[in-house]
């Protein structure tokens, strides 16, 4: 399952791309990640909690930086974990491609994800939705983190808020909702696959 | 003017058949007592002391190798009492059983997970709660191996080798199976004026009873006996098959299969679940239960269906068929679990084009391995006769339009006469007998097809989408003879035990199993039919192998033609026995003894007899010299063949052409399943099949996406038609009594949904027939349709589910 979205960061790209350079920052962004080791040479063990509806998924596994380009602006890191009670494994592949925008850095991410298990049968549908909240979340703690080191204030102690449940749920159900409400009111082009 | 003596001058009035609940009567259903108020007897009901509760981990991962299982934290959980890993079982031989179709399959995996929902370990535990927190405390570590969701990524070249386990299995292909004339069928395609073909998949489906599978187990180490309360539609098979697989003594094995919440074909197969219940009683001595949950039930046990059709039929100019060639593919998922006869590797498939009048036939049929559940199970259908149904029908539509004959005139001109029974189907099948024309003739009358036909072409004219579709089936059911009919080596007979007790009461118990068909009000209608005694002085026994006569239980609609002869022979031979009772009663030879419904008389004196009540009372009192006291007797009944309903189903719809979506405008069911025993329990049967039906042609199936995850693990998924969107059944009937049956019954419990599903499908093609769209996968999904519709194209719904 591919996973596109697109934030918009205030920074100049040289200060975005220094910024997702630093794998423990940007996990430190994502919520509900923790980084519980630096295995070197790229490599990372962490953990992702993450709430969806009646579902509590904790998933521990590895993170690996696959490139690092910074000519081209590209990051790209693979993940795999399962989860810690059996429920489910996941693996992803994500690519961040930043781009100079007219008011920054446009960030465009795209996670391959391969879900099993329980979050792949009940959440289907809802991941797409879920994600995209993730990645909104992401964003602001992004822009945050950004902003604070600009300002030289340590950033050690600032952690991104664990994925709730409910949040996510109430805005994955908005998007929901408003895709639907789009599709009865807006112009209506039909998508065929 | 002269009068004659009235002949039954004194004798008492004759029994109304109607009014004592036998033959013919709709009696309300006796079971319903119970249901309704609550006073079911479920397995889940059953509380015995001391009982240990056992939850199940199954494989989130459609295909991998398990590295390591550490089972630590889970033994540190306070309650645990047991926890079981494929390994502790294979010390124990029991880490793989046998199937019902000589293939094997893995209680607890060992070496590789090969389905989403595989049994992986279990925990037995002092409460249910405990084991479900234990089960998830377990660790697995797997490494992921590629999955494998449809039979063509199955066959493809390179395609990982799913049962590496099977010596000399070197690829994914189950068996490769033939029937039929090949030389005849070519020869007759070369001289066809037309060849009409067609490709589809029928999907896999789910039987989906309400209430899932379980078990409860209780080993008694002071008596060596195991009762086991399990949810089973076959109690006995499962006795044989435990004394095989647990190496039981068989005397020591008591199955009990109390209320069944609904079976249809799903609770046929002995699952790993039984097996280790079974094991964890014996190891722990204590009673243990387990309840599998929804998901655990869709997404491991019998599913239904999920065959590729390649089809082709020969015909002449004027619509005649010549031949027809039927190839098939068929997905079993990671085990060979099918439960069918054995001497047919995909059921009864060919019994497709028994009701048409065709020289020659093939099929050639190749099942294989992918990572799915496994079990193909006879989904309310006699082992795959509702795809040889469907196949049928879709390719006799498909046929009409290709000849450009009109789809009822195609099959008035094709169908077997009424006067050449029995027939030989070109696959070798014998049917007994039918009124193919007439059921069909009254269902057109019945929905005006000429009127609507007309409807259709004003309607088209305006932009709407009208469709009309005809099903006609047959089917065999009640298998079946021992010559041909076998599981496991076990021919396919039936059994009925008949007790008359002193007070004219009885007790009847049978070798087949109800799961909600109804039996033990039709039981007793088939005794009160064949002695006169009121239905509601027989109780009906069924489900527990120690008291129960040894049948193969309750499955393919075999409980009429075959438990229900056993019953019939049964009490004929009370009958025999009370007749020689009643000789010594009336003080005449046998010979002189005339029968009426629950009355022996003297011959020519009809005011001199006794009732059947007072010879089963000089039964136990007053028996003449010489004759056994009691009045009982056992009829194990080997049917001579299989008895043929037939139906044909018409269906009108109208699409939206905005969203794809079709609604059932009227739908008409002629059904001739013979004499009807009961007919409000009949029109229930039929009117369920065609819900079954509508659920599997409009929303109902089991895909998997591409990374091998079962879509349609719980009911946001896997949808279940409710009051609200089920069409109203229009229910009409014929009678053609089965020749061979004891009173002419034919099975029914399956035929509305084999030959259901087609006739929906056909309606939706035939709304879009002018668009030349020729197949809609099922279940015909709004988008399904839309898609067909707008890009004017045949829309496949095979795995991998499309996502968006």
């Amino acid at each position: 399952m591919l996973i596109e979205n697109e934030i918009v960061l205030a920074q100049p790209i040289d200060k975005v791309w220094e910024f997702f350079n630093n794998i423990p920052q940007v996990a430190a962004s994502l919520p509900g990640t923790e980084l519980t080791d630096d295995l070197g040479d790229d490599q990372y063990k962490g953990r992702v909690g993450i709430s969806m509806g009646p579902i509590r998924l904790a998933f521990a596994g590895d993170a690996k930086v696959l490139e690092r380009d910074h000519t081209s602006n590209r990051l790209v890191i693979s993940g795999s974990g399962a989860d810690e009670k059996g429920r489910g494994n996941a693996s992803m592949v994500l690519t961040a491609q930043l781009t100079p925008a007219p008011k920054g850095t446009k960030a465009n991410m795209a996670i391959d994800l391969t879900l099993s298990g329980a979050a792949a049968q009940y959440g289907r549908g809802m991941v797409a939705d879920v994600t995209a909240v993730l990645i909104g979340q992401f964003a602001q703690n992004v822009q945050l983190r950004i902003d604070a080191i600009e300002r030289g204030e340590d950033v050690s102690n600032m952690t991104a808020k664990p994925a709730s449940g409910l949040a996510i749920g109430m805005q994955a159900m908005r998007m929901a909702i408003l895709r639907v409400v789009k599709r009865f009111f807006a112009p209506y082009q039909p998508t065929i696959s | 003017m002269t009068q004659t003596a009235d002949p039954r001058a004194g004798a008492p009035a004759p029994v109304d058949e109607i009014k004592i609940g036998g033959l013919g009567a709709s009696r309300r259903r006796v079971e319903d007592n119970r249901f309704l108020r609550g006073k079911g007897n479920y397995f889940d009901d059953i509380v015995l002391p001391g009982m240990l509760h056992m939850e199940i981990l199954r494989s989130p991962m459609a295909h991998a190798r398990i590295k390591s299982i550490d089972a630590s934290r889970a033994w540190a959980i306070p309650g645990v009492r047991l926890i079981l890993t494929g390994e502790a079982l294979a010390t124990r031989n029991l880490g793989w059983m046998p199937t019902l179709s000589y293939d094997t399959q893995a209680v607890l995996a060992t070496d590789k997970v090969r389905f989403q929902g595989q049994e992986v370990a279990a925990v037995i535990a002092d409460d249910p709660y405990i084991a479900k927190d234990a089960v998830t405390a377990i660790q697995v570590e797997y490494e992921p191996l590629p999955p494998i969701v449809n039979p063509e990524q199955a066959v493809a070249p390179g395609a990982p080798i799913i049962r590496d386990d099977k010596l000399g299995q070197t690829d994914n292909v189950v068996f490769d199976w033939e029937v039929g004339d090949q030389a005849g069928t070519e020869a007759a395609f070369a001289t066809a004026d037309v060849v009409s073909r067609l490709q589809l998949h029928y999907p896999r489906s789910h039987p989906c009873p309400l209430e899932a599978c379980g078990a409860i187990a209780d080993y008694d180490r002071a008596t060596g006996k195991l009762t086991a309360y399990l949810t089973s539609q076959a109690p006995h098979i499962v006795r044989a098959a435990v004394a095989l697989i647990a190496e039981l003594p068989e005397h020591q094995i008591r199955i009990i299969s109390p209320d069944l919440g609904g079976g249809f074909g799903n609770k046929v197969p002995i699952y790993p679940g039984y097996v280790v219940a079974i094991l964890a009683s014996i190891l722990t001595e204590r009673p243990v239960k387990w309840v599998e949950d929804r998901t655990g039930n869709l997404i491991s046990t019998g599913f239904g269906r999920d065959v590729y059709l390649d089809g082709q039929v020969a015909m002449r100019k004027d619509g005649k068929i010549l031949a027809v060639k039927m190839n098939t593919l068929s997905d079993h998922g990671a085990f060979f679990a099918d439960a069918q006869p054995s001497k047919f590797k995909i059921g009864l498939m060919h019994s497709a084009f028994a009701s048409y009048d065709i020289p020659y036939a093939h099929m050639a049929s190749r099942g294989v391995y992918t990572t799915k559940a496994p079990g193909g199970v006879a989904y309310r259908c006699s082992f795959r006769v509702t795809e040889a149904m469907f196949f049928q029908e879709r390719m006799v539509q498909a046929a009409a339009d290709d000849a450009g004959i009109d789809q009822a005139e195609f099959r008035r001109i094709n169908f077997v006469k009424d006067d050449d029974f029995p027939h030989r189907t070109p696959y070798g099948f014998l049917t007994d007998s039918g009124q193919y024309n007439k059921c069909l003739e009254l269902a057109l009358k019945e929905i005006d097809y000429e009127g609507f036909l007309k409807e259709q072409a004003e309607a088209r004219k305006q932009g709407r989408l009208l469709g009309i579709g005809i099903s006609t089936m047959t089917e065999p059911l009640g298998a079946g003879n021992s010559r041909e009919y076998d599981i496991l080596g076990i021919k396919m007979f039936d059994s009925a035990e008949l007790r008359v007790h002193m007070t004219g009461k009885a007790m009847l118990r049978t070798g087949a199993k109800t799961q909600g068909q109804g039996h033990e009000t039709t039981w007793a209608q088939i005794v009160a039919h064949e002695l006169g005694l009121p239905a509601e002085d027989i109780v009906v026994e069924e489900g527990d192998t120690d008291t129960a006569p040894f049948g193969m239980g309750t499955y393919a609609s075999r409980s009429t033609p075959v438990a229900g002869a056993a019953i019939a022979m049964a009490a004929r031979k009370v009958k025999a026995k009370a007749r020689k009772i009643a000789a010594h009663l009336l003080e005449v030879s046998e010979e002189d003894v005339e029968w009426e419904l629950g009355r022996f008389y003297v011959r020519s004196q009809p005011a001199r007899g006794v009732s059947i009540q007072e010879t089963a009372l000089a039964a136990y009192s007053n028996m003449p010299d010489g004759l056994e006291p009691g009045l009982e007797a056992v009829s194990y009944y080997d049917p001579p063949n299989l008895t043929w309903p037939f139906a044909a189903y018409v269906c009108t719809v109208e699409i939206d052409p905005e969203t794809g979506v079709w609604d059932v405008l009227r739908f008409v069911a002629v059904d001739d399943c013979g004499v009807r025993i009961n007919p409000l329990i009949v029109e229930g049967q039929i009117q369920g099949g065609l819900t079954e039906a509508y659920a599997m042609a409009s929303m109902q199936f089991i895909t998997f996406d591409a990374d091998g995850n079962c879509i349609g693990s719980n009911f946001m998924d896997y949808l279940l038609p409710t009051a609200w969107e089920t069409p109203g059944w229009e229910l009409h009937e014929v009678v053609t009594p089965s020749p061979h049956h004891p009173i002419g019954a034919k099975g029914v419990g399956e035929c509305a949904t084999v030959g259901g599903p087609a006739a929906f499908v056909n309606a939706v093609v035939n709304a879009l027939s002018h668009l030349g769209v020729r197949n809609i996968d099922m279940p015909m999904l709004p988008d399904r349709v839309y898609e067909a519709l707008t890009k004017r194209t045949d829309v496949s719904g095979a795995p991998p589910v499309k996502t968006d």
